[in-house]
């Protein structure tokens, strides 16, 4: 890694094998994922039993009743190699608010990887800051995962590859995304780390006459 | 370093508050000028601040409002604010301790200036041409109408601004919406933006920051631009923004924060550097023609399932969509009965929206079928509009008058839809269940909104009779038939 700052913490393991759930569905988005209901909590803990809640009414909707029966399966089972999720889902997963608790629900109910076609932009950002990994295939790729519900897939990050069946499916990381998940680098310090280069910044703007960025005078209303 | 190739308005300001450079490997490290909190997604972030014992670097970068879970109901007698629930309150006591602890400015409840974020920013002038601008809330594209790149974090992201003023992205691609011509009576900026929504998709511009130009986005006031600018998170754009002219100047002038005195022509001046230079590259790009712009009416599940209100639902539409909201492909939704309508918002909670419907409540009755709420964007645009007797128009009409907040547009505060019924929202997002569990929700601009109230379902605002000339809306304005039926997905008007 070339930067010099990114620090070395320990590695993680960074192959799962996990049970997949399929929510072949586009445009999943937010609300779905944690209605506004749920987002009164001052705490990131507790929201994977309101994952979906949504769909728990809905008679036609059989992806909960998915989710809640392997939810059971992985808690139940006596493997213990198989401790987490992974869902399969159509295009533009995450889209509407910027709400973090979606990626907290997710988490907390044990998704560990995320399959889909396409990932809208802050939602992407919310999962890197916590280490849920999105992992976009379209065509074929996504095609045998979407068959693959209620199976195990095994998930190599450091390989960048998915494997079900006898069949491996490659898939894209951003290197610092990678980075970040395998060394388990906390953003914050890392932006921290490099303090110097924000008080240079601020100190030279002080002195230019860059006056979009400051208000008036008191700072205050006048 | 000396940049000779042209640049875009958005290049500029990347530019100019990008501390660190991106390499391949690594996201840039870019400064944040102007961060808004609210009472939602700011407390888990100053507990992380808490926890790892770091202070809130730069507070008077950091201004807070509480919105979301508010009541829009007026306090007790007592000056009690009635909350929903405990943990309304609850979310609204921490945002209060942790201002207090940091010492960051907090517009709380009874506060003259109190609103929802993004619209008190630009109203007190906090927002301005040039920024980088965050808030742990999606909308916060709305205050990139000023020429700010202005753009929604998660809690995680409001913990890294408050303990460091910056933030690691990726720099976003360019795209251009050209806008040309100009709104027809009757359609407004809110029908522009879901014409653009539903051509492009709400993945149509993922990755990239959205620059609106053209002879129409010029035309806009500064509350139209706002509109515009805040449903460019619906179409999947990480930010949308306008170049600064004339216009934002005048509105900005002697705003509570706006620079003052001999800073505010040293402000005019950098600021109208703040344009793409000719020859400027953009990723993508698409034209729309806005004399084509209908009044627009969502019949779906997501903002991009729209259509002007006088089409038919398309034979296409998404069945799942249409299921839950109880309608049919091929169904024209005209004379379709309305439960609710919700005017607020911050999509079209300001002044000039509450202006629009006051000229159309004017001497009518809401219908006894429909119940109306009227929620004024901030505590500054409510002092207006009853200033203005807005506030008698509505009430004398049979509407709810309430206190500024994010209310019915996702219910948060108690303000729901309820199971099953039907609300024509000025807000932004038609999701299943946003207004409430099992609501179905229109998205309209105020004047259709306003419209559908009178009449107790949805009319065509281009039949609508007026009982008064003058003001915009008048007679001489408006052109029957100047909405032609557009297929979905032409990217360019067919004006011979």
């Amino acid at each position: 890694m070339a930067n010099h700052n990114l620090s070395k913490t320990e590695s993680v393991s960074s192959a799962f094998q996990l049970l997949v759930t399929v929510v072949d569905q586009d445009h999943i988005d937010t609300d779905q994922i944690i209605p506004a209901e749920f987002l009164k909590t001052t705490q990131k803990q507790g929201l994977g039993q309101h994952l979906f809640a949504n769909w728990k009414g809905q008679t036609d909707n059989d992806y909960f009743h998915q989710l809640e029966n392997h939810r059971q399966l992985v808690q139940r089972s006596a493997d213990p190699a198989v401790a987490a999720h992974l869902l399969v889902v159509g295009e533009n997963f995450g889209c509407g608010s910027s709400r973090e608790h979606a990626v907290w629900a997710l988490m907390d109910f044990g998704v560990k990887v995320i399959v889909g076609r396409s990932f809208a932009d802050i939602f992407r950002s919310n999962a890197q800051k916590n280490g849920l990994l999105l992992v976009t295939l379209e065509n074929e790729a996504h095609q045998a995962l979407d068959q693959a519900n209620g199976r195990v897939v095994a998930v190599d990050l450091s390989r960048q590859r998915l494997q079900y069946h006898e069949q491996q499916w490659p898939f894209a990381l951003e290197p610092f995304v990678k980075y970040c998940f395998i060394h388990q680098l906390d953003e914050l310090d890392y932006i921290l780390n490099q303090t110097q280069a924000i008080e240079a910044f601020e100190a030279k703007r002080q002195k230019s006459t860059t006056h979009s960025t400051l208000f008036n005078s008191s700072g205050c209303p006048a | 370093m000396v940049n000779t190739k042209p640049r875009t308005l958005f290049d500029k300001i990347w530019d100019s508050h990008c501390l660190v450079a991106q390499t391949p490997q690594t996201p840039a490290l870019i400064y944040i000028d102007t961060h808004f909190i609210h009472e939602v997604t700011s407390p888990q972030a100053f507990n992380e601040l808490a926890r790892r014992k770091l202070k809130v670097r730069r507070p008077e970068r950091t201004f807070a409002t509480m919105d979301h879970a508010t009541p829009t109901s007026k306090p007790g007698a007592d000056g009690i604010y009635r909350f929903n629930g405990d943990k309304e309150k609850a979310q609204v006591d921490a945002l209060i301790k942790n201002c207090t602890e940091q010492q960051i400015s907090l517009f709380a409840l009874g506060d003259p200036n109190q609103g929802i974020v993004h619209v008190i920013g630009p109203e007190q002038g906090i927002t301005q041409p040039g920024q980088t601008l965050v808030c742990g809330d999606s909308h916060t594209s709305t205050h990139g109408a000023f020429g700010a790149f202005a753009f929604g974090i998660g809690s995680s992201e409001v913990a890294q601004v408050l303990a460091s003023q910056c933030l690691l992205q990726r720099k976003p691609g360019n795209f251009l919406v050209e806008v040309t011509g100009r709104l027809q009576a009757m359609a407004s900026a809110k029908d522009l933006i879901l014409t653009l929504i539903n051509q492009i998709g709400t993945k149509g511009a993922t990755g990239h920051v959205i620059e609106f130009r053209g002879q129409a986005i010029s035309a806009l006031n500064m509350e139209e631009r706002m509109t515009v600018c805040n449903m460019a998170i619906e179409a999947g754009a990480r930010a949308g923004l306008i170049a600064p002219d004339q216009t934002t100047f005048s509105y900005l002038q002697n705003r509570p924060f706006s620079p003052q005195g001999e800073d505010w022509q040293a402000a005019i001046t950098e600021w109208q550097s703040l344009y793409s230079d000719q020859g400027a590259t953009f990723d993508r790009s698409v034209t729309l023609d806005a004399s084509t712009v209908c009044p627009m009416i969502t019949y779906g599940t997501n903002p991009e399932h729209s259509m002007p209100i006088t089409q038919l639902i398309p034979l296409d539409a998404p069945k799942p969509a249409l299921d839950y909201m109880q309608f049919s492909a091929g169904q024209s939704l005209l004379g379709q009965a309305v439960d609710l309508v919700f005017i607020g918002s911050c999509t079209n909670g300001r002044i000039s929206d509450l202006r629009q419907v006051a000229e159309l409540l004017a001497n009518q009755r809401v219908a006894p079928n429909t119940r109306m709420l009227i929620v004024p964007g901030s505590m500054q645009v409510k002092a207006q509009a009853e200033r203005e007797g807005l506030d008698v128009i509505f009430i004398e009409a049979g509407a709810e008058w309430r206190q500024p907040g994010c209310s019915m547009c996702l219910g948060m505060n108690g303000d729901l839809v309820p199971p099953g019924k039907l609300c024509v929202s000025t807000s932004n997002r038609n999701f299943e269940g946003r207004q409430g569990p099992g609501a179905r929700t229109l998205l309209a601009s105020p004047i259709t909104a306003a419209l559908a109230a009178i009449a107790g379902k949805l009319v065509n605002p281009h039949h609508h009779e007026l009982t008064r000339p003058a003001g915009f809306l008048s007679a001489s304005k408006m052109g029957l038939n100047s909405c032609k039926h557009k297929a979905l997905h032409t990217e360019v008007s067919e004006h011979g």
